[in-house]
């Protein structure tokens, strides 16, 4: 990081740990079907 | 295959939501264009030649999604979700509050150029490579950018 500013700015935008992961796994899993936003998560 | 390019997406996972994030700037959206990338990254990986520049192949694939996604849209995301994400944050002050907005309504080519030079930590050439520019025009915008201070008081980047 170049400023520390922005680097404070960038670190303050929470990330919903689970959230992001679960939209991974379905943007992947989805590439089986035609409509990706139709694919359940799979729970683990 | 697909727990191992999950795995590999998860290591840039903070990074593809904050980004997300800076255009939508809201948390559900910024989700959707995470998923969104993460199938089109899947579909297209083995167009990726050279492995070393996975990261900046999937930033691009990010930013295109996250274009897609508000021309889709046709519209603002509120500056309602802005000032919920900044109530959150207790550290977060004035100044940092007004870089924030400044930088998700700059120009276009203004805030990808910010985003992959200040937060990404990107070298210009490859800054150049994701949003099919040359170098030059590169360093114009982030010249320009400091230049208007992005709304900023006193302009600190």
């Amino acid at each position: 990081m170049k400023e520390k500013l922005l680097q404070e700015i960038y670190e303050q935008i929470e990330v919903p740990k689970k959230e992001v992961r679960d939209s991974i796994r379905k943007g992947i899993l989805s590439t089986k079907t035609k409509n990706n936003k139709k694919v359940p998560l799979i729970k683990t | 295959m697909i727990d191992a390019f999950e795995e590999l997406l998860m290591l840039y996972s903070d990074q593809l939501y904050r980004t997300a994030f800076l255009y939508v700037r809201n948390r559900e959206d910024a989700l959707d264009i995470v998923q969104e990338t993460s199938y089109k990254a899947y579909i297209a990986i083995r167009t990726l030649k050279i492995n070393k520049y996975f990261s900046t192949w999937l930033t691009k694939i990010l930013i295109n999604s996250a274009y897609d996604f508000l021309k889709k849209k046709k519209r603002e995301s509120p500056l309602e979700n802005v000032e919920l994400f900044i109530s959150r944050n207790e550290k977060s002050n004035i100044e940092q509050i007004d870089l924030f907005i400044a930088i998700t309504n700059l120009n276009d080519n203004y805030r990808d150029a910010i985003i992959l030079f200040y937060f990404h930590d990107l070298p210009i050439k490859d800054i150049a490579t994701i949003m099919d520019i040359p170098e030059n025009t590169v360093k114009t915008y982030l010249h320009r950018g400091k230049q208007l201070r992005i709304g900023l008081k006193g302009g600190r980047i």
